[in-house]
């Protein structure tokens, strides 16, 4: 009889444990969303369908179309490497954190919580900039359509209305939104593609402006318009089959938006996007027809609405999943009983970018918050790359390949940050490189403070959906309790890493004889 | 050969063990170790560093182990004929060993979520159906809620399980999914013990736990079932 029949037929007579192992995040709605729809919350994360808007506007206004081609294709590679170094996590794991517990498998806790601020500023500043793009476009709409909506309180009653909506779609649940986040930016996306597809029209593409560092520009942008492609990994808990349908996932959406953008950037070259490009920024003065005009910013408004939607969705799971941590306030894990949605979380989050969008009309922080929060995504990107170098070498899985992409993305994304920080103090804008540099380090001063305060907290970091006593053959694994007296699936033979010191027998003594 | 690997190497066995004892190629291994825990034949440890076998690997226990008591394959055709006339996923189920083990899957309806109906049969009509008839069986300790109408009161189960009982009809209600529905018959021998059961599943409002209709036409097929099985 092999080991393998053994095993099985000893499995009918093993016991159920007394005290069964369990996910610490099966309180969300397990194994529900289809592969479809996780691609469409990536997607719609990455609003492909506006960002063929404005990556036109960004080469045209600082670079020759054909290094804006060059520079998307180069970007979208550097993505495409990223993606393949968040899949060594999500093979292997679904977390609710996202990035911010894929690095903690790899570099600890201290990494992991540089990560989550990173990750948490780039989620809840994007959604901050589409909410106020999306309202902004929505406000213009309207406008054409002849209902004034310019006032404070006007727009503050706008914000308020689209965030209702949006929470509304978002606790009803996760598959919900899902597919109305695919509708939504579907329609926007062939609405734009099938403009562009016109044939050129009206002026010709406006000469660059040749401003400085136009390059670092246009990657970046083009960086930031792929970021969020790794939003699914916050739902693999969530997920049917997780492992295969987000790993899909994180490798398909920067091939889908990255064509999408060289699409966009030929469009530029060609003279296709100037059309678009000058209706979006004069509206009807440019010679666009009124129709045209509302159509285009209806699709703008979708795609960044859809966007900001997506995107609090996914930092609700990340705030979530440190309110399990103990992290944060543990009232954040709150789950509606009915949807399986963490509504607590989702509020918060929401509240927070609907008054930072409000705030935002007010103070032109705008330029100031996009450079930050891009800084933040390809900081984050290149904590994970490094991460999945640490990560594949200490659980002895790592193959060449895997580590030299790794490190290649990692040095990439480093020189693109450091460009950036550079680049900044030398036009003389030191808010940005500070609040960078703040938020970077804000994740080690939290670790420190942490430590001193909370040293048992910092143990739950890294929770993720980990095997359940129902998920193994009985009989066949070792469950041992964890620092906080959970059993949890241990290695049979040696020790795992997160057990608790045992207590050894106290060394020989000479003195004491 | 991987399993076989993960199972004489004991729970925690690493990829790179496992790779070298199976003499598969680790970049290989490393990919089919990864595809088997998506699957849920595997599992990874918390520390994910290494391998245990998964509840899953059970379903092999039709090649590797002892064969099943009686063979329902010879009723596939009678179950087809069923399967032409509703719109809803028809399933066969054999309670063999005293667990559920579906037999005859519907190939046109995808059962998401199958191991739970073997983890949790509080919570399907397959699994109540089966602990009707299986006193022995009833789950000690605290039943999981696995949606808001899960049975999870041990009364409440009693009482589910006497009903069950007398009309010889288990119904499911939104209690292992929210939004599936089931209704499951009886298979039973000549001596009158229940060997399995035919289940409908389908989406709740489309599947009616009042659909006499339905009941019946299961009654009906499940006695030409078990007449093709003892023929």
């Amino acid at each position: 009889m092999s080991a393998l029949s053994d095993a099985i037929s000893r499995s009918f007579s093993a016991g159920e444990p007394e005290r069964p192992a369990v996910s610490p995040l099966r309180a969300l709605g397990r194994r529900r969303l289809s592969g479809i729809e996780v691609l469409a919350q990536s997607v719609a994360t990455t609003a492909p369908a506006a960002s063929m808007v404005v990556l036109p506007m960004t080469v045209l206004r600082y670079a020759t179309p054909l290094t804006g081609v060059l520079t998307i294709l180069g970007a979208t590679i550097l993505i495409f490497l990223i993606a393949v170094c968040v899949t060594r996590f999500t093979r292997r794991q679904a977390a609710a954190g996202g990035l911010y517990s894929f690095v903690f498998q790899g570099l600890g806790t201290r990494a992991a919580l540089t990560t989550g601020v990173a990750i948490l500023a780039k989620y809840v500043g994007s959604a901050t900039l589409t909410l106020y793009s999306g309202t902004a476009a929505l406000s213009a709409v309207l406008g054409e359509l002849g209902i004034d909506v310019t006032g404070h309180a006007a727009t503050v009653a706008v914000h308020a209305a689209v965030a209702a909506v949006a929470l509304a779609v978002l606790v009803r649940g996760a598959r919900f939104a899902a597919l109305a986040l695919l509708a939504v930016e579907a329609g926007s996306l062939l609405f734009i593609v099938a403009l562009t597809l016109l044939p050129p029209a009206g002026p010709a593409p406006p000469a660059p402006t040749g401003a400085p560092h136009g390059l670092l520009y246009v990657a970046l942008a083009a960086v930031f318009a792929l970021a969020g492609f790794e939003s699914a990994t916050f739902f693999g808990p969530e997920a049917k089959r997780p492992l295969v349908t987000i790993t899909r996932t994180v490798l398909l959406t920067p091939l889908i938006c990255g064509g999408l953008f060289v699409f966009a950037a030929w469009a530029a070259w060609t003279g296709r996007a100037t059309t678009l490009v000058e209706a979006y920024l004069h509206g009807t003065a440019s010679g666009a027809s009124a129709p045209l005009v509302i159509a285009l910013n209806l699709g703008l408004t979708c795609s960044w609405l859809a966007s900001a939607t997506a995107s609090s969705h996914a930092a609700s799971r990340l705030v979530y999943s440190m309110g399990v941590e103990r992290l944060l306030p543990p009232f954040l894990t709150a789950v509606h009983r009915r949807f399986r949605t963490p509504y607590a979380a989702l509020l918060c989050i929401m509240l927070l970018v609907t008054v930072a969008s409000a705030l935002s009309t007010a103070v032109p922080v705008a330029d100031t918050l996009r450079t930050v929060v891009r800084a933040m995504v390809v900081a984050a990107y290149v904590l994970v790359a490094v991460a999945s170098i640490r990560f594949l070498r200490r659980i002895r899985e790592q193959t060449p390949g895997a580590v030299g992409w790794a490190l290649v993305a990692s040095l990439a994304g480093t020189a693109l940050l450091a460009y950036l920080l550079v680049a900044r103090v030398v036009d003389a804008d030191v808010g940005a490189p500070a609040v960078i540099v703040a938020l970077l380090s804000a994740g080690a001063v939290w670790h420190r403070h942490l430590r001193r305060r909370r040293p048992g907290d910092l143990t739950r970091v890294g929770a993720f959906d980990c095997a359940e006593s129902a998920d193994v053959l009985p009989g066949a694994g070792v469950f041992a309790p964890d620092a906080h007296g959970n059993p949890v699936l241990v290695a049979g033979r040696a020790p795992p890493r997160r057990r608790p010191p045992q207590r050894e027998a106290p060394p020989h003594d000479p003195d004491a004889a | 050969m991987l399993l076989e690997a993960v199972a004489q190497l004991g729970s925690g066995a690493t990829a790179r063990d496992i790779s070298s004892l199976s003499g598969i190629p680790p970049a290989t291994a490393y990919r089919l170790l990864n595809l088997l825990v998506a699957d849920g034949f595997l599992v990874r440890v918390s520390d994910l560093s290494g391998f245990a076998l998964g509840r899953r690997t059970r379903e092999l226990a039709g090649e590797v182990g002892a064969p099943a008591a009686e063979d329902f394959s010879t009723a596939h055709a009678v179950v087809e004929q069923l399967r032409a006339r509703v719109r809803f996923g028809i399933f066969v189920a054999s309670y063999a060993d005293d667990r559920v083990r579906l037999v005859d899957r519907d190939p046109d309806h995808e059962l998401a979520g199958e191991s739970v109906i073997r983890t949790h049969l509080h919570a399907s009509a397959i699994g109540k159906l089966l602990l009707s008839h299986r006193p022995g069986l009833e789950p000690r300790g605290p039943l999981r809620p696995l949606t808001g109408r899960t049975i999870v009161e041990p009364d409440t189960l009693a009482a589910e399980l006497s009903r069950i009982r007398e009309s010889g009809i288990a119904h499911e209600v939104d209690e292992i999914r929210v939004g599936r529905s089931a209704l499951a018959v009886p298979l039973r021998d000549s001596r009158m013990t229940v060997i399995g059961c035919i289940a409908a599943i389908g989406r709740t409002g489309r599947v009616n736990s009042d659909d006499e209709e339905l009941a019946g036409l299961l009654r009906t097929y499940a006695e030409r079932i078990v007449a093709e099985i003892m023929a």
